[in-house]
């Protein structure tokens, strides 16, 4: 293999192992935001907005009833 | 009512807490009133009464948002906070509730959950189809002590 292949090989992959790291860490950052999942009885579910009233208040309860437990 | 359905509430806490390492406390309420029929774990009882209080308010709110929402009824409910996930599972008698760690595997969690309302909700079955009668038996003279069935009473699951 030339030394240009095996340079641009190497570009290659340090771009895709960086892109998939940041994806790994948006992924994990995303799982840790606060976020409201309401499932239905047909099996659908719904997903509320971060900053939709509804979140912030059900978010709200959620850190109450956490830190209720915690606390114990 | 039988001590039946607490009963069978308090094993499926435990068996949950035990088969689920990421929950840290769990409440089984009744979905009318939202009484507490059994904690995880047994030695906080106030925080079991405080935590169930603010389920039944998550679910208020969570059924308030489906109203807006024009869905069908609510079954489970996720709030993620950074601190930690509380879980809501739910039918139309009974409600089982939890916190877990802040990353926990959501659908793993859901699945123990529902385990344990399908336990509390055969128990429930079990219970309404056997009614439990005390039946004292005939071994006083106190006519009035065999009634109230504090001559020796038996207790007899009654054939549905």
């Amino acid at each position: 293999m030339s030394r240009r292949r095996k340079s641009v090989a190497v570009a290659l992959l340090l771009t895709t192992a960086s892109a998939g790291a940041a994806w790994m860490i948006k992924r994990r950052q995303d799982g840790r935001r606060p976020h409201v999942g309401l499932y239905f009885e047909d099996g659908s579910m719904v997903s509320l907005p971060d900053t939709s009233p509804q979140a912030t208040q059900l978010v709200e309860l959620g850190r109450e009833a956490v830190a209720i437990v915690r606390g114990a | 009512m039988s001590e039946i359905v607490p009963s069978a509430a308090s094993s499926a806490l435990d068996e949950l807490l035990e088969v689920s390492p990421q929950v840290d406390a769990a409440v089984i309420l009744r979905r009318a009133g939202g009484g507490l029929l059994a904690s995880a774990p047994p030695t906080r009882d106030r925080m079991s009464d405080q935590f169930g209080a603010t389920c039944v308010r998550i679910l208020e709110a969570a059924e308030q948002s489906r109203v807006e929402l024009g869905r069908e009824p609510i079954a489970q409910v996720e709030v993620a906070t950074p601190e930690g996930h509380v879980f809501i599972v739910a039918d139309a008698d009974h409600v089982v509730a939890a916190v877990t760690d802040a990353d926990p595997t959501v659908g793993l969690v859901f699945y123990d959950l529902k385990t344990a309302l399908r336990a509390v909700r055969e128990a429930a079955a079990q219970s309404d189809n056997g009614l439990v009668v005390a039946v004292a038996e005939d071994d006083s003279d106190d006519p009035d002590a065999a009634i109230a069935g504090r001559a020796g009473a038996k207790w007899r699951r009654k054939k549905s």
